[in-house]
């Protein structure tokens, strides 16, 4: 989480933005979102508490209520876990970025930057639940029909680094 | 980072705040719009024109001050919203007339050629030296990531960072 942290932006950027208006924004490629569904968050705000599988619902799009603030996030401490990405070179938000976080009983594998929304990869979840090394996803094809495509990645570039960030994340746990 | 209360005024139907910060050590008190940025405030209602605006949307750190000891993009934050602060820009660095040594180390090495992006720099690096008093070259340029040069390659400015750090 703190080398998550640490890859955001730049330090004045790192100096005035929270945890809280990150994940109430949900840019489709802000990094802590991949956090809150890799380690099974609950968003704590003034009414309720959220899980993180609910909390992102879309592009710039969350569970949040007119009126409704993030007051805590509270996160499970998985047995292993790391964040990987590509940042974009300018902003050093994620072209692609791979938070894997093995707990107890499954993996999780949580992606941003590749679609409008942050979101876990169940194929890969599903094969690093049953071997965790980076050989048990290596040459996946993931299907990319839904990933974005801009000037900083076609959607094929960005399937293919899902892979690599993802088996990089296993790697370095 | 919110100091005190706001006290709102409504001018024309504008909501306006009551805006009390240290500014290079003098104590200012105006009225600005809500949705005043912290450059604006301190370019356009303070005059310190010296803070540079690039980008506007917090990416090319032309605008960098420092608020409380921190150094932050003036563009990102609210004025209100630093109320009771202590700011400090590229115009308070002097003392005397006599440059800070940030600045002597640019000049002296040629760390800037436009000079845009100067003011941000030296914010920047300045606050740097305050967190890490000898950085290496991959942790200065690291710090340096959110300010943009489009003219010196920044081998100048890394240069003159570690020539500050041994004057400082
Ligand atoms: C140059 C630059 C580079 C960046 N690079 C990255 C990057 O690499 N990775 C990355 O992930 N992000 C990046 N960011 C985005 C940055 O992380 C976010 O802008 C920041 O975290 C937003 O936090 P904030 O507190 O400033 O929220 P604000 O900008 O103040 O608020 C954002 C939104 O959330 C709402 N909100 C804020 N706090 C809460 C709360 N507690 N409860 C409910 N709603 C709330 C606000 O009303 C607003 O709608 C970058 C930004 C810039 C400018
Ligand atoms: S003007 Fe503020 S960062 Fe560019
Ligand atoms: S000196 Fe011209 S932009 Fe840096």
């Amino acid at each position: 989480m703190s080398s998550l942290a640490e890859g955001i932006g730049d330090p004045q950027v790192r100096n005035r933005g929270t945890i809280g208006g990150s994940i109430a924004n949900n840019d489709p490629s802000a990094d802590y979102p991949s956090a809150c569904i890799a380690l099974n968050a609950t968003i704590h705000t003034n009414e309720r508490k959220i899980e993180a599988a609910k909390f992102f619902k879309g592009m710039f799009e969350t569970a949040l209520k007119k009126g409704e603030l993030i007051e805590a996030i509270e996160f499970q401490i998985p047995e292993k876990s790391s964040y990987q990405k590509h940042p974009n070179p300018a902003s050093r938000y994620a072209i692609v970025g791979v938070y894997v976080a093995k707990h107890k009983g499954d993996v999780n594998v949580a992606v941003t930057g590749a679609k409008s929304c942050v979101y876990n990869d169940k194929e890969m979840s599903k094969a690093l639940s049953g071997n965790f090394s980076s050989s048990s996803i290596d040459g996946m094809d993931l299907d990319s029909s839904e990933m974005n495509s801009d000037m900083h990645a076609s959607a094929d570039f960005r399937a293919s680094l899902v892979v690599t960030q993802a088996k990089k994340a296993v790697d370095a746990c | 980072m919110i100091k005190s209360l706001r006290v709102k005024i409504l001018i024309n139907g504008e909501i306006m705040s009551k805006i009390s910060l240290e500014v290079n050590g003098r104590k200012v008190e105006k009225e600005a719009p809500d949705n005043t940025l912290l450059s604006t405030f301190l370019r356009e209602h303070l005059q310190l024109t010296g803070t540079h605006i690039g980008c506007d949307t917090s990416q090319c750190g032309a605008c960098v001050v420092h608020v409380d000891g921190n150094s932050l993009k003036s563009c990102t934050a609210l004025a209100a919203d630093v109320n009771g602060s202590k700011v400090t820009t590229i115009e308070g660095l002097e003392t005397n007339g006599k440059m800070h040594p940030m600045q002597e180390a640019f000049k002296k090495l040629h760390g800037l050629q436009c000079g845009f992006c100067t003011p941000g720099m030296v914010m920047s690096a300045i606050d740097l030296l305050q967190k890490n008093k000898k950085p290496s070259d991959t942790e200065i340029r690291d710090w340096l990531e959110g300010n943009i040069c489009r003219c010196t390659g920044y081998q100048n400015i890394v240069a003159a960072v570690k020539e500050a750090a041994t004057k400082m």
